[in-house]
């Protein structure tokens, strides 16, 4: 099945062409779930460890720490019933 | 076993279960807003020590593949009263096992939706999911899958359907013809992948199609030549560097109804590779089937993608036979995608999605192939049943280009974002399924933040 190199670009043109068609529909949606979601238009890049766990992960944050300590040092039945309704 | 009914919703509470405070409001509402008529969720799981905060089972979206596998759904699912109705009705769904029960009602529900909330609390004897094998014989009966099942322990239910036509499967495979070192033996890359593929698989019709750079050594070629014989059509790539262009020249010089894509440097484990993952274009709505991915050492590289937040290798670096979070390595399951190093696609799907896009001459590709199957009503699976060697970045460094990301997130951000098989509130970064909860044991466990993979 030899094919010339014309044939073979007019083939991949084609492709090409169907792949942009649904490529306007992926970023159509994306757009919308960006302005949905208040993100900026920046291109996108993959959030860092970082500045994604600092958001995230409330326990880890400055203030919290003299209560992680005290509850860390109360006897473990008081602790485990703090998590039972915490849970 | 307690029926509970909710704003139309029946729900099944084993003995052994205990419903979590204001989750008959919470699933009521959910269902409601998101349309859904059968509703699943997390769980919690105590532990015999009385200090020990309960463990936290977390549950992917709705994964039917999966769910013939093991009742990854849990014990307790909430169904709309049509659905149970049509499924036998409350008292005899009641007095089935729980795997049987969630098959029969997602076989009549029309929107399985899962709830990232915890729904209930048992023991820890129940945090695994349950199996019936002959409830699944019984629902591939029904749904007309023909298929074997058998019970891999209690585990899971390995379901190997049959494959019931022989089409042509054509073997792309893009290379610049290197050399290197596997298993302590010099060899060309390619010539090892076909030589592999054509002494090792039963499948009798396949052709090989090998995208060859101009620039490869003639040693190196004819190396290739010799591996694929009769079978093999070589065509030369004269362009600058671009793997989502070699394959896509490749596909168009056949009329296959299959295509395999596969790398280099790979070599297939499994004798019945092919029929395997054929055998999951039974279903229709199938769009894209991926193996199991093992370095050269023997430890899974890839068993499928997830996006957590960003793309990552299910279980990479991780011994071959561990079982993942919930037995999860041990059955079938819909995956955002897997990678393009091996991996069957149908031909005419290919086309109708504009093929691989060459704006990812290297990476993500694959990532953007599948979820243009996706926005187009396609599955993606990953099986265990298959199982292929990929000595990834033999052939190049892997490199992240900032501008493939920026493409990848323009196109995909909202599918980036929520990835349906994983779980908003997973441990990041990280390539295995871990809860985020703090307090979570599993959060001690971590190993620590790791690099986004560059996927190839």
């Amino acid at each position: 099945m030899g094919l010339r190199r014309s044939e073979i670009d007019a083939r991949l043109a084609e492709l090409a062409a169907v792949d942009a068609r649904l490529a306007e529909r992926a970023k159509a949606n994306a757009a919308r779930y960006r302005a949905e979601h208040g993100i900026s238009d920046e291109p996108y890049a993959f959030p860092t460890y970082r500045s994604a766990e600092e958001k995230k992960v409330w326990v880890h944050k400055w203030w919290v720490r003299p209560f992680r300590f005290f509850y860390r040092h109360l006897p473990v039945g008081i602790r485990s019933r703090i998590k039972r309704v915490a849970t | 076993m307690r029926i509970v009914r909710t704003g139309g919703l029946v729900g099944f509470v084993p003995e052994h279960c205990t419903l979590r405070r204001g989750v008959r409001r919470a699933v009521t509402k959910f269902a409601a807003t998101v349309r859904a008529d059968f509703v699943y969720g997390d769980s919690l799981h105590t532990t015999d020590d009385r200090h020990e905060e309960p463990f936290q089972v977390l549950r992917p979206g709705w994964s039917p593949e999966r769910l013939r596998g093991h009742n990854y759904v849990g014990d307790v699912v909430f169904a709309s009263e049509a659905v149970v109705t049509a499924a036998g009705g409350a008292e005899f769904l009641a007095s089935l096992s729980a795997h049987d029960r969630s098959l029969r009602l997602a076989e009549h529900a029309q929107r399985h939706e899962r709830i990232a909330e915890f729904l209930y609390v048992a023991d820890w004897r129940h945090a695994a999911p349950s199996t019936d094998v002959t409830a699944v014989r019984d629902h591939c009966t029904r749904t007309g899958i023909t298929a074997t099942c058998d019970a891999i322990g209690e585990s899971a239910v390995r379901v190997r359907r049959t494959l019931m036509s022989r089409p042509r499967v054509a073997v792309i495979v893009p290379t610049r013809g290197t050399r290197a070192e596997v298993w302590g033996r010099d060899r060309v890359l390619a010539a090892g992948a076909i030589a592999s593929m054509r002494t090792t698989s039963t499948y009798p019709h396949l052709e090989f199609i090998a995208v060859i750079d101009h620039d490869t050594p003639a040693d190196a070629r004819r190396e290739i030549e010799t591996a694929g014989g009769d079978a093999l059509m070589c065509i030369d790539y004269d362009r600058p560097f671009n793997f989502a262009e070699k394959v896509n020249i490749a596909a168009i010089h056949t009329d296959a109804d299959y295509l395999l894509l596969l790398n280099d440097d790979t070599q297939i484990i499994s004798p019945d590779i092919v029929e395997t993952m054929l055998s999951y274009f039974e279903d229709h709505d199938v769009g894209l089937v991926g193996p199991t991915l093992l370095y050269e050492d023997g430890t899974i590289q890839s068993a499928g993608h997830f996006f957590n937040p960003v793309p990552y290798d299910y279980y990479r670096g991780h011994p071959a036979d561990i079982p993942g979070a919930s037995n999860m390595l041990h059955v079938a399951r819909e995956v955002s995608s897997v990678i393009a190093a091996c991996a069957l696609t149908p031909r005419a799907l290919f086309e109708q999605v504009g093929g691989l896009c060459t704006k990812f001459p290297g990476n993500y590709n694959d990532i953007d192939y599948a979820l243009k199957l996706r926005m187009a009503g396609k599955r993606t699976i990953w099986t265990p049943l298959a199982t292929c060697h990929h000595f990834e970045s033999k052939t190049r460094e892997p490199v992240m280009k900032p501008a493939d990301v920026a493409e990848l997130g323009e196109r995909w951000r909202d599918m980036l974002d929520r990835d349906p098989y994983a779980h908003p509130a997973l441990q990041r970064y990280q390539f295995v399924w871990k809860s985020n909860r703090p307090g979570q044991r599993s959060v001690d466990e971590a190993v620590g933040p790791t690099a986004p993979i560059a996927s190839k």
